[in-house]
Order: structure tokens, then C-alpha cells, then sequence
């Protein structure tokens, strides 16, 4: 993991984390929080990306669980995985994640914005994609990630508690 | 009786000479013509009958009946002392051949026992060799016994030693678990710092400096835990190894254990056959005894058998010598008896010739004698010699066949002069003499080899009276 320059702005610092053996990135200053899950609470009925709920200081977090978003095979992490606390127009959501891996300072040329790639849903959550030691890097907004209907359940799951 | 009627026969031819003389005397007193011639004849033949009376009648009359008696005693003697002599021989002969058979008996038991002694020493020399076995097996198992305590104390260390280990690799590990969990805590930590700085804007920069750092710290205690894990890992496999090991060698000590209960086994099983071993030499010892005791008897009974021989051969040479002091004195009657036959007539011519016959006779006689009496007393010398014993037995026996041929001719001399003495014929007392003459002189002859003149032929006495 290469330490990225001090002087560089803070907008192309990336937070790299794995998911299903592949590096993902998400811009850092999307994530409010990085932490260790100790238990998340499951809600029935619910969608089977929706792992359920953490309780974070008080506040009440659902927990999305982005392996199975991504149509990724469901493996039970070693250490329990990390959930990132997104935080999403006054919402915070949390997405579960197999591991943290570092924190990048990308520069401008290691960056390809917008590349020509089809996707099944809207391509709002896809960044770019980063180039670094040979290998590739995919760029996503974890909020573009849920969909309006998965908004609202989050939303709503909030006020139950 | 034939002495007494050669006696008479004497006594009559004395008292017809004395007739006759008379009666020539007579005549020559009567015949006064022819007388003179009648006178010296009747006293020539009174002087003849005198002269015969007192040469030829009174010693015969005399020493005639003791000759004859001694003759005849003599034989009677010869021939007891013989038969005796003959009997001794041959129980003496019998004797000897028992004592051969005996001694031959007591080869084979000394070869007997000389056997049995050699299986004796044989047999204590295979128990000997045993009982050391027995000892040998007996050291080797309380070896085998040393080394197995050895290495049950050796397990024993191991056993306690490689608890420890696994209860230290415990504890490390829990220790390892808890330092992981600090290091991803750690981790976490750094990039809320990091986020968190990043939020503050141009102010955090610093602070996202220390994020960074954090996380660097983070990294390098991750990589230290994953060593120390893998180092864990080798340890736990180190110690199933040695806890493999460990099992193994308890194996080993059983088999060995195992091991060792045979040998003993085996050396209780040994000591019944030396025991046999022993009890097959005691019996063969008594059988020695046995053995031992039937020599002894045999010895006696040879001794008893030698005793006898003793006696037997000394019966024997008394028996011999008299029968040489017979046998001599016989031959001096004999000759006696020749010189007495053959008085007067020719006696003057031939006495050398007869002298030296009889006496070569008589020699002859004697050396024969003297030879059988030195054999035996060459065997009572060698009575205890077995092995001279048959020579000298063979020599004997060869000794007394001559002798019995010498008695055998003296026997028919004499028997011719028992036929001289009862000759009865019918011719006149003249023939009757000359025959008698005759016969004598035949005896002669046969009794005696170098004889080849008939002294009759030569008789001037005869040659007178044929005239």
C-alpha cells in the first residue's frame, strides 16, 4: 500500500477495503467510521442484503451487507468483518465489508473516470477505477450502491428503536 | 610166586649137580678100572654144586625174594604215583582252564565298567555345562530387566516434560489471540484517525500524519503475531511428534519386558533336564558298584582256584619224585638183575661191552628221569605264571608218555621174567636152564637197543654141555 503525498487534497484520499478477495475503493471523506462488528442484530423480514442493526453510541445503524449486494458468495469473515458507517444525507448507514485494507492518496492520473462499462443498475455508484501496483481497484459510492426502497426500509427501521 | 618156582627150579638143578657128583663119586669107587676119571668128575661137579650153591642159589636164595618184593613193590609204587600223578594233571589242567575262563570273564566286566565310568564323566560334564547356561541365561535377564527400568525412567522425564511444553504453548497462544485483536483494533483505529482527519480539513492534516503512523504500528505488530502463530504451529507439531515417540518407546518397553519373561522361562525349563542329567549319572554309579563287588568275587574265587593249583602241583612233584627214586632204583634192580643173569658164562668176555650197555642203559634211564623231575620242579617255579603253565603242563605230560614207555619196557623185562621164573617145560634141567638162558637173554636184547650179540651164541658154559 502506497502512502499517498501529504500535500495532496483530501477529495482524492480513498479508503481501500476488500470484498470477496477483490480491493474496492470509496472516497474517504464519504466514510464517517470505520468499526470492528461485534454483533449485528437481524430484523426479520427483510431483504437479505439487510443484515440487520448495530446500536453505535445510542444511535441506531442498519447494516447493509454489500458482498451480497454485489451478488458475491456470503463467507463468515474470520475476524467478523468491518462495517463502514456511511453517512448519507442525514442518514447514516453502515456497510458491512470483509476487511479494511489502507488508506489512499490517489493521484489524478491513476484515476480512469467513468470507463464504458454496463452494469445492471444505474451507474451512479461507480466512480472509476485506480491503477495501482499493476493491479486494478474499482471506485464506488457505497450510498449510490442502495437502492430508494433500501433508503426507505433503512429509514424507517431507524425510528424503531 | 614166579620167584619162588625159579627158586625151586634152582634149588633142584643144585641137588641134580649134587646127585650127579654123587654118583660119579660112587661109580668111581665102584669102577676101580675107570675109576679115576668118575672121582675127579664126581668131585668137579661136588665143587660146581658148591660153588652154584653159594654164587648162584644163596644169593638168589637170599636177596631173590627181596629183589623181586623190591621190583614189584617199586612197580606198584611207579604206577599209584602215576595214576596220581595223571589225576593231579588233569584236575590241574581243569583248573587251569577255569582260571583262563575266569580271567577272560573279568576282561569284559572291566571293560564294562571302564565304559560306564566314561558315560559318568560324560554325563557330569553335559551338567556342568547346564548349570552354566542356567547361570549365564539367569545374569542376561537382569540385564535385559536393567535396561528396561532405564528406559521406563526415560519415558517417564519425557512424559512430564512435554506437559509442561503444552501447557506453555497454550498460554502463548492465548496471549497471540488477544495481541491480534489489539493489532486490528489498532488498525481500525488508524483509519478513523485517518478519516477523521480528513474531516477536519486543512487542521487535521497533522493529525492525519499520526493516523498513518498508527497504522504503520498496526501493520508491523500484525506481521510479528503471524510469526509468532506460525511458531506456535511448529511447536504444537514438535510436540505430537514427541508425544508419537514417547509411545513408541513404551512399546519397546514392553516387547522387551516380553522378552525377558522368556529367557526366564527358559531357564526353569532347563533345570528339569539337568536334573535328569544327575540322576542318570547315580544310577549309572550304582551299576559301577555292582560291577565292583562282582570283581571282587571273581578275584576271591581265582585266589581259592590258585590255592588249589598249589596243592595239586605239590601232590605232583611229591608224587614225581618218588616216582624218580622208584623208577632209578628200579633201573639199578633191573640192572642188578642183568649183571646177576648173566654171571659166569661169558661174563669175563662181554663184561665191558654189557658193563657200558647197562650203563648207557641205566644213563640213558636216568637222564630221562632226571629231565621229568626238573620240569616239574620248573613248574612249581612257575606256578603263578599263567602263561607258562600250558607249556610246561604240555612238556609234562610229553615227559610222562617217555616215561611210561621206559616203565612199559622195564614192565615187559620184567614180565619176561616172571615167564623165565613160572617156565615150565618137560626137557631135562639142562635144556630147561639153557632155554631159560635163552629167553633172559631175549629180554635182553628188547630192553636194551645197542645189544646185537646173542651171548648165548658165545656161552662157553652152553658150548660144554652140547659137547
Amino acid at each position: 500500500m502506497t502512502q499517498g503525498d501529504f500535500n495532496l487534497d483530501n477529495e482524492w484520499k480513498y479508503l481501500i477495503y476488500r470484498l470477496g478477495g477483490e480491493l474496492y475503493g470509496s472516497p474517504l471523506l464519504s466514510i464517517k467510521e470505520v468499526i470492528k462488528v461485534s454483533r449485528i442484530k437481524p430484523v426479520p423480514y427483510t431483504v437479505p442484503h439487510y443484515r440487520g442493526i448495530i446500536s453505535l453510541r445510542g444511535n441506531i445503524i442498519g447494516v447493509v451487507d454489500l458482498r451480497i449486494k454485489f451478488g458475491l458468495n456470503p463467507q463468515e469473515n474470520k475476524y467478523g468483518g468491518n462495517v463502514l458507517i456511511v453517512e448519507n444525507e442525514d442518514m447514516m448507514i453502515g456497510a458491512l465489508v470483509d476487511d479494511v485494507d489502507s488508506v489512499m492518496a490517489l493521484n489524478r492520473d491513476d484515476v480512469d473516470l467513468s470507463p464504458a462499462i454496463e452494469t445492471k443498475i444505474d451507474t451512479k455508484f461507480f466512480i472509476g477505477i485506480a491503477k495501482v501496483n499493476d493491479s486494478l481497484i474499482n471506485l464506488i459510492d457505497i450510498a449510490g450502491t442502495l437502492s430508494n426502497e433500501d433508503l426507505r426500509m433503512i429509514s424507517r427501521n431507524r425510528g424503531v428503536l | 610166586m614166579s620167584s619162588v618156582s625159579y627158586k625151586m627150579k634152582l634149588i633142584i638143578i643144585n641137588f641134580l649137580f649134587a646127585v650127579i657128583s654123587v654118583y660119579f663119586l660112587l661109580d668111581g669107587a665102584i669102577n676101580t678100572n675107570y675109576g679115576q676119571p668118575f672121582w675127579i668128575g664126581g668131585i668137579a661137579l661136588g665143587f660146581l654144586s658148591l660153588i652154584f650153591y653159594i654164587v648162584g642159589l644163596r644169593p638168589i636164595d637170599s636177596c631173590c625174594d627181596s629183589y623181586f618184593d623190591n621190583i614189584l613193590g617199586t612197580l606198584e609204587r611207579i604206577s599209584k604215583n602215576f595214576l596220581k600223578l595223571t589225576k593231579n594233571g588233569k584236575e590241574y589242567l581243569s583248573n587251569n582252564s577255569k582260571e583262563q575262563e575266569l580271567l577272560l570273564e573279568q576282561d569284559s566286566v572291566l571293560a564294562e565298567l571302564n565304559f560306564s565310568i566314561e558315560k559318568t564323566l560324560k554325563n557330569a560334564d553335559e551338567s556342568l555345562s547346564y548349570m552354566n547356561k542356567s547361570k549365564n541365561m539367569s545374569e542376561e535377564g537382569k540385564r535385559v530387566l536393567d535396561g528396561l527400568k532405564e528406559a521406563m525412567d526415560g519415558i517417564k522425564g519425557a512424559a512430564s516434560a512435554l506437559e509442561e511444553i503444552i501447557s506453555v504453548i497454550g498460554d502463548i497462544n492465548q496471549k497471540t489471540k488477544i495481541i491480534n485483536e489489539i493489532v486490528f483494533e489498532t488498525k481500525l483505529l488508524s483509519f478513523n484517525a485517518s478519516i477523521e482527519a480528513a474531516r477536519a480539513g486543512q487542521y487535521g492534516k497533522g493529525f492525519a500524519v499520526v493516523a498513518q503512523e498508527i497504522g504503520n504500528l498496526a501493520l508491523m505488530s500484525g506481521k510479528a503475531s503471524l510469526g509468532i502463530s506460525s511458531l506456535l504451529e511448529n511447536s504444537t507439531n514438535q510436540v505430537k511428534e514427541l508425544g508419537i515417540f514417547i509411545q513408541e518407546k513404551i512399546k519397546d518397553g514392553e516387547r522387551s519386558a516380553d522378552e525377558c519373561k522368556r529367557v526366564f522361562i527358559e531357564i526353569s525349563d532347563g533345570l528339569p533336564s539337568t536334573l535328569s542329567s544327575l540322576d542318570t549319572v547315580f544310577g549309572l554309579m550304582r551299576k559301577q558298584q555292582i560291577e565292583m563287588e562282582k570283581i571282587v568275587g571273581n578275584i576271591t574265587r581265582l585266589d581259592q582256584m590258585i590255592k588249589r593249583d598249589g596243592h595239586s602241583t605239590k601232590e605232583m612233584d611229591l608224587a614225581v619224585n618218588e616216582l624218580t627214586k622208584d623208577a632209578k632204583q628200579l633201573n639199578e634192580n633191573v640192572v642188578i638183575m642183568n649183571e646177576f643173569f648173566s654171571l659166569g658164562s661169558g661174563f669175563d668176555e662181554y663184561e665191558g661191552d654189557y658193563n657200558t650197555e647197562n650203563e648207557n642203559h641205566k644213563l640213558k634211564n636216568n637222564e630221562i628221569i632226571d629231565k621229568f623231575s626238573i620240569n616239574l620242579e620248573n613248574e612249581n617255579e612257575n606256578e603263578n605264571e599263567n602263561e607258562n603253565e600250558n607249556e610246561n603242563e604240555n612238556e609234562n605230560v610229553i615227559g610222562l608218555g617217555k616215561m611210561q614207555e621206559e616203565i612199559d619196557g622195564i614192565e615187559d623185562q620184567l614180565n619176561v621174567e616172571k615167564k623165565v621164573a613160572n617156565y615150565s617145560g618137560d626137557s631135562s634141567p639142562i635144556v630147561r636152564a639153557h632155554d631159560i638162558a635163552e629167553l633172559y637173554n631175549k629180554s635182553l636184547k628188547k630192553g636194551s637197543a645197542e645189544t646185537t650179540d646173542t651171548p648165548s651164541s658165545k656161552d662157553p658154559r652152553f658150548k660144554e654141555d652140547e659137547s
